[in-house]
């Protein structure tokens, strides 16, 4: 040991005695705040969370992240119904103190250019009477329970949390202190030494799969994310400084609640509806309606918030899209699914009082508010209901089921998905990586501006000068000056 | 469960209460920031800390520093120390001491007491108090250094005033 090193020690031990000196007021045991019921819910560990994260490249505007509509729920909710109830496994029957059972625990991953799925993992639960402690044990499901356990595809951000950005190694500490006020609740972080992540893809994939897991609690609607001590966070450059929904965060276009699809028709007789995600095409899902009649019966869309911690349907969703149809569906009753977006589904049938015909309403129970389009096709009779899709091929107007982002081409492209175009037209072009357009077209869908999108499909092709790393755009141009509208863009490899 | 518990609060709060003290020099806010500290550790749960008394001083610290932050009170604990006839640190010495620790930036305070009162690693402070390894022990001593200048200077002052 060196002087130096001995002298430290000197000064070091003599102030150690001079602590061990002070005279402190010793609160016994029986009068401390552990030995009483406390208040606030926290976890904290100690683990090592040293592996990295393949790369998360979500392409999501940071405009609009922070600027997405709020709308608050006044007062404080009530019993919730946790989606996980009736299925929960017996704790491991041993004498050791502090018993935490596991239970399926639902909780969201961030997708690769995709809007974020939600699953069960198996993950402790502390305290399932109290919300906060709930919505505790869904954020210590992410950091130390869902490695191994997440869904094909997906990455989990959140386990970087409290790893050193350089890459992560060694102890880490998280303490989390969750408080909830209105629909509002507020997490706050203690970090040692960081959120872990870094860059702006990896930061926002964060952002978003925490704000979908706090927000999944019935009743809150929006998460504020804060550092200890402080009324905010900074995850890495990213500023978060006010609540969020889950619209704020979702990478999609914002919609306005309260859209209506109204569409006459005659009665569809006997009704049958199906479902399916990520099937047609990555992120989208779709529900079907087939009738008997020849033609689409008569139907209405609505979207609507939902009061998910006050309703008497057992099914997660913090909105719902209402479908009637003019028509009586044989499967009625809730039937609920462990995907997101879509959590349940409840049909029930009514009797018009003007007709005397059956119709049936069909609740879509989903995640949050997406965009959502509505068309209709032909033999057999179908009514078809599409929620979401690639967030970067999904605008306002114009959805673009394939080619999907990142596919590997040859010179010639099918091209389909769903428009609300001027006159049916939809354009579509092809832009090389210095942005020099190198092919173009037109095609016709099979509808134009109406409640009811149109479906296209065509052929685009690609000069065979031209090769590598493209951008497929397609839009619809305004009537009134040309300029592109609801265009979306989506990456390709020609080889 | 509650045994476990109060074998824990029992070792440990006594050892907490004086290191928060010692860095924080507010006796209010150091029971406050001990008895949290236990509140969350219970929340924990035992079975989910390892090293549970850095841990509790960690969690303590950022505690003490956050109230610190809302209302910062100088208080005169230093000269209600019981005298301690040890033949080695006088009483005076250890008045100085503690006082020249206070002089301290929080961040030092906390290194030192976690190195020297509670005897944790160089790898367990960098980790827990957010410093790079390898910068540890210039840190500390660079503290170190200045608790002794602070308390030559203390020492200087009531030699001159004898």
């Amino acid at each position: 040991m060196t002087d130096e090193r001995r002298d430290d020690e000197i000064i070091g031990r003599a102030l150690s005695r001079a602590i061990e000196t002070i005279e402190v007021n010793q609160t016994p045991y029986e009068r401390s705040r552990v030995a009483s019921a406390p208040a606030r819910r926290s976890i904290f560990t100690w683990s090592h969370l040293g592996f990295a994260v393949v790369g998360i490249l979500l392409a999501v505007g940071l405009g609009s992240w922070l600027t997405g509509p709020n709308e608050s729920q006044p007062g404080v909710a009530a019993s919730p119904t946790p989606a996980a109830a009736g299925s929960v496994p017996q704790p491991s029957a041993s004498a050791v103190a502090v018993q935490v059972p596991n239970v399926p625990t639902w909780v969201y991953f961030p997708r690769d250019g995709l809007p974020p799925v939600g699953t069960f993992v198996s993950a402790r639960q502390t305290d399932p009477t109290s919300r906060s402690a709930r919505i505790g044990d869904r954020i210590s499901a992410l950091l130390f329970n869902a490695r191994g356990q997440m869904p094909p595809g997906a990455t989990n951000p959140a386990a970087l949390i409290g790893t050193n950005a350089a890459g992560g190694s060694g102890q880490s500490s998280i303490a989390t202190t969750v408080t909830t006020q209105g629909d509002v609740a507020t997490v706050e972080f203690g970090l040692v030494p960081g959120w872990g992540v870094r860059g702006a893809a990896q930061s926002q994939a964060l952002l978003q799969q925490l704000v979908y897991t706090i927000t999944e609690e019935p009743g809150i609607n929006r998460a504020l994310i804060t550092e200890t001590g402080k009324a905010h966070a900074v995850i890495d450059q990213l500023v978060v400084d006010k609540p969020l929904s889950r619209e704020d965060v979702s990478g999609y276009v914002a919609v306005k609640i309260g859209d209506t699809v109204n569409q006459d028709g005659p009665a569809g007789g006997h009704l049958s509806n199906s479902t399916s995600t990520d099937k047609l095409s990555d992120g989208l899902t779709r529900f079907v309606v087939t009738a008997q009649s020849a033609q689409a019966p008569r139907f209405w869309v609505q979207a609507a918030k939902r009061d998910d911690a006050n309703t008497s349907t057992q099914s997660a969703g913090k909105y719902v899209l209402s479908v009637q149809v003019l028509g009586v569906e044989d499967k009625l009753g809730l039937e609920t699914f462990d995907s997101s977006p879509l959590r349940g589904i409840n049909a029930s049938v009514s009797v018009a009082t003007s007709t005397g015909l059956g119709v049936t309403t069909y609740e879509l129970f989903v995640d949050d508010l997406r965009p959502w389009r509505v068309f209709t096709l032909s033999s057999p009779t179908r009514i078809v209901i599409d929620i979401g899709g690639a967030p970067r091929a999904t605008s306002d107007s114009v959805a673009v089921y394939a080619p999907e982002a990142g596919q590997i081409t040859g010179q010639s492209v099918a091209v389909s998905g769903t428009a609300r175009a001027f006159e049916a037209t939809v354009s579509w072009r092809i832009k090389d990586s210095a942005g020099r357009v190198v092919a173009s077209g037109n095609t016709t869908a099979s509808l134009g501006t109406s409640a009811l999108w149109g479906t296209f499909q065509t052929a685009a092709t690609i000069p065979a000068s031209v090769s590598g790393n493209v951008t497929l755009e397609v839009y619809w141009a305004s009537p009134r000056d040309g300029a592109d509208m609801g265009l979306v863009a989506i990456p390709l490899t020609v080889r | 469960m509650t045994d476990r518990w109060r074998e824990v609060y029992e070792r440990e709060y006594p050892r907490l209460v004086r290191a928060l003290l010692a860095i924080g020099r507010d006796p209010a806010a150091a029971e406050d920031a001990a008895q949290e500290a236990f509140v969350k550790a219970h929340k924990t749960g035992l079975d989910n800390i390892e090293r549970l008394p850095g841990w509790l001083l960690v969690v303590g610290t950022r505690e003490v520093f956050r109230k610190a932050k809302r209302a910062r009170r100088e208080t005169d604990l230093w000269a209600s120390l019981p005298p301690r006839d040890d033949g080695f640190d006088t009483t005076a010495d250890r008045v100085d001491l503690l006082a020249a620790l206070g002089e301290l930036p929080e961040r030092q305070r906390a290194v030192v007491v976690a190195r020297y009162f509670y005897g944790l690693s160089y790898d367990e402070i960098g980790d827990h108090f957010e410093i790079k390894s390898g910068t540890v022990g210039a840190t500390l001593h660079q503290a170190i250094e200045r608790l002794r200048q602070i308390q030559l200077a203390g020492r200087l002052a009531r030699g001159a005033m004898r």
